[in-house]
Formats: C-alpha cells, sequence, structure tokens
C-alpha cells in the first residue's frame, strides 16, 4: 500500500494520521508532508496516529524523531498512538520509547496532552 | 496448507533501488503466508531484510547500481532468508549489537537497522563466494534450547 499522509484536528492538538508502509522509499514523503502540515499550523502540539501504518522501518523512526526534535526546539510536542504490535516491539527495541511518548490510543495521546498543560 | 516438514524455496532478484523494498516485503509476506510460522516471525524477516537492503542501497550500491538477490528456504520450524550482492564485503555476523536506546538518549541516530536484525533474528550467518556477500537471516518459529543446535 502506498504512502499517505492527513491531517485532522482536535481542538489546539493536530492528529497526523499515516497510512501505507514507510521505509527509505517513502520518508521524504512522510518529511515533506510534516513540514507542510506543521509550516501551515505552526508549532503546536502534534499526536502521530500510525494505526494505518502497516510497515515502519529505522528510517521512519528516523525521521519521527528528527520532527520531535525540531518541534521540541521550537517548544512544539510531538506524540505517538495506535502503534500496530509489529511497531511497537521495534519502538521498544530500539529505544525510541524512552524519547517520543506513545499512546495506545489517539484519544488517550490527545488527553494526555490535557494533562500536562 | 502447507505440511510442517516440506520445504519451500523461492527466488527474487531486483535493483537495489529504495522503491524496491515493498516488492521484497511482499515476496516474504507472500510466500510465507499459509506455512504455519507465526505472523510474529514473518514479520522478523520482513524488518530485518528491509533493513539489510535499506543499509545495501545506502553504502554498498551508493556510487554504482546494483542487484540484489533473496534466496527464502521455508523449513519447519526454521525460516531462511539469504540476501546476495555484489557490494564491498560486509558481514553481518561481525556486528556487534549496538545500544540504540543510550545513543538515541544521547541526541544520536543510527544502527537502529543493526540493532533490529541482530534482535529479531534467531541467527544469522555469512558467507564471502565469488564476489558476493550471502548474508543470511534466520528465524525459529521454536525457539532452540541452548546448546541445541
Amino acid at each position: 500500500m502506498a504512502f499517505e499522509i492527513r491531517e485532522n484536528v482536535d481542538g489546539e492538538i493536530i492528529i497526523v494520521e499515516l497510512y501505507g508502509e514507510l521505509d527509505s522509499s517513502s520518508v521524504a514523503a512522510f518529511s515533506l508532508g510534516f513540514k507542510e502540515i506543521s509550516g501551515k499550523r505552526g508549532i503546536m502540539k502534534y499526536v502521530l496516529d500510525l494505526k494505518g501504518l502497516e510497515f515502519i522501518s529505522s528510517a521512519g523512526w528516523t525521521a519521527f524523531l528528527n520532527e520531535f526534535k525540531q518541534l521540541r526546539l521550537s517548544g512544539g510536542d510531538l506524540k505517538l498512538a495506535a502503534m500496530r504490535p509489529d511497531a511497537k516491539r521495534v519502538y521498544a527495541l530500539v529505544g525510541v520509547d524512552g524519547v517520543i511518548e506513545s499512546h495506545e490510543t489517539v484519544k488517550e495521546a490527545v488527553k494526555s496532552y490535557a494533562k500536562k498543560s | 496448507m502447507q505440511k510442517k516438514a516440506e520445504i519451500k524455496s523461492a527466488e527474487i532478484k531486483v535493483d537495489a533501488k529504495e522503491g524496491n523494498l515493498g516488492l521484497i516485503r511482499k515476496f516474504i509476506g507472500d510466500n510465507m503466508k499459509n506455512t504455519g510460522f507465526p505472523r510474529k516471525k514473518i514479520s522478523a524477516l520482513a524488518v530485518s531484510v528491509t533493513e539489510h537492503c535499506e543499509n545495501l542501497i545506502r553504502h554498498a550500491y551508493v556510487k554504482k547500481t546494483g542487484k540484489v538477490a533473496l534466496k527464502l528456504k521455508l523449513k519447519y520450524p526454521a525460516a531462511k532468508i539469504t540476501a546476495l550482492d555484489s557490494g564491498p564485503r560486509f558481514n553481518m555476523t561481525e556486528q556487534k549489537i549496538p545500544d540504540t536506546s543510550r545513543r538515541l538518549k544521547k541526541g544520536l541516530g543510527g544502527k537502529m537497522g543493526i540493532k533490529t536484525i541482530l534482535a529479531l533474528c534467531d541467527a544469522v550467518e555469512y558467507k564471502r563466494r565469488n564476489c558476493r556477500n550471502e548474508n543470511t537471516f534466520i528465524v525459529r518459529a521454536k525457539r532452540l534450547r541452548k546448546g541445541k543446535k
């Protein structure tokens, strides 16, 4: 399935939905798409909705980490949500779990922002 | 469904290009479907072979075009995929498991592919024959007890 990126808004939180497969062939499409959304919306709080993402390679995790770092540096934030079991296994294995927060559902990720502020 | 003792083999040869990574995963998924291997093990091979091919494309074939051949052999409970390439010598078995968690906390990226392969595969093997690398990635439906081959 081809990679796709869509955006949604829940109050002050921008939900970015990802579909298909994210590897080195599609990582540029993710970065461009995410930059387009963040450029339009500004520095805000983001949730990456991963339930439609069937595959993520290390190139994808690196792209998430890069966007996370950029947002954090400028006062924004990024959280992951609805990861599939295979992705969750690698997320913990390589240590992305020690850097970017993840939640079972998008709703929980959005709620977690409310708790913080 | 395939009988569990049956041996199944399949091969694919593609240009070492990022655009073929999906095709490689489809080859693995299609050939391992209904063979008795758990989804988790099929996924472990798909992730490992993708990571290996991404490394090949990024490092071995950066200045020249090349091909990667994949040979799959299923003999329950073992599933093996050998990736053959004509890039510079690259022996996966010589790689140490990197502490990527520590690297990420320090703000460093990289090495995630190698970590993933070495952690998800039950074994990796290497041969250099006819100027080609043959890295084999193995998963087993049942883990062998220590000391048993």
